[in-house]
């Protein structure tokens, strides 16, 4: 049986990210997890969960900001690299769909360009929901689409990642509010975007092989790709 | 890929300045600051490249259009 690895695990290859972004392919790096933590105002000591944590370079800083930090990801290269960069961190080979957490166990929850790229958003947002505190904060960064007539041909490229997974801000916050979050503060960080400027180049088109660069460029285009930060609070 | 691939399937075009018969290959056109690759006919020789009307009219024109606005 010939096993394939679709563009969402190519992505998630640790190859890959050396490639494309170095050691944190996202854009705004720990300088907007450090915002995003300023936002929640937590208390010293508080318990952290970061969902898709990759080589755990969130992790660290939290845990250097006297933070307990728990990282889950699909990836076992990069939990490797993270312990062997980084040393004893609680790293969990996880789903998010599927959290080996007990209830009400987590103060925040951080889901740094993970949530567009994890199969179920509507499950892990429920299990998020599960094992957070009530009152827990939830930070959410990712790509979004601002212009919602874009995405229609976004979603038709051939392509299986956080690209052609953009939701319209509308869209994330009903998805929110549908899993009993209450949206606290959202950010436009668009502009973080442009340094990813290697994601134009030529190792990020081996990873979308078999789409037309140039369809895709037009339809990235349409969309107005922008980035956000966001922070809820779990009600009840 | 399949409008690419029916470009790269053209038979018959030579190089006019090496006589020798393009093949499909690799190219990467780039326009400020991007760059994407495409399978287009090559000449082996000289590397000239040929471009189908289309396909510079259309969707090139389109993307270049857009790059601009950026």
């Amino acid at each position: 049986m010939t096993t394939t690895l679709n563009d969402r695990q190519r992505i998630n290859q640790p190859s890959v990210w050396e490639t494309l972004g170095g050691e944190l392919l996202r854009p705004g790096g720990l300088t907007l997890t450090e915002r995003a933590l300023a936002l929640c105002q937590l208390a010293p000591g508080a318990c952290l969960l970061d969902v898709g944590c990759g080589s755990a370079a969130t992790m660290s800083m939290s845990t250097k900001l006297g933070y307990m930090c728990i990282g889950i990801d699909l990836s076992a290269a990069l939990l490797w690299r993270g312990r062997a960069e980084y040393g004893p961190l609680s790293l969990l080979r996880a789903q998010a769909e599927r959290l080996p957490l007990a209830d009400q166990a987590i103060d925040a929850a951080l889901a740094e360009c993970s949530l567009s790229v994890i199969d179920h958003r509507d499950q892990a947002l429920a299990e998020i929901h599960r094992v957070l505190k009530p009152g827990g904060r939830l930070v959410v960064t990712d790509l979004y689409a601002r212009n919602c007539a874009g995405l229609a041909a976004l979603r038709r490229m051939p392509i299986d990642a956080c690209l052609s997974n953009a939701q319209s801000a509308q869209q994330i916050s009903e998805m929110l509010a549908a899993h009993r979050f209450t949206l606290e503060c959202w950010e436009d960080h668009s502009e973080t975007l442009k340094t990813m400027a290697s994601c134009s180049g030529a190792a990020f088109w081996e990873q979308t092989a078999g789409v037309d660069p140039f369809d895709l460029h037009l339809a990235l285009a349409r969309a107005q790709l922008g980035y956000y930060l966001l922070v809820a609070t779990r009600q009840g | 890929m399949s409008e690419q691939s029916s470009w790269s399937q053209h038979p018959g075009w030579v190089c006019n300045r090496c006589n020798t018969p393009l093949k499909v290959s690799r190219v990467n056109i780039a326009y400020l600051n991007s760059a994407f690759p495409v399978d287009l006919l090559k000449c082996p020789q000289c590397g000239l490249v040929f471009i189908p009307e289309n396909l510079a009219m259309g969707k090139m024109a389109e993307v270049e259009k857009s790059l601009e606005d950026k």
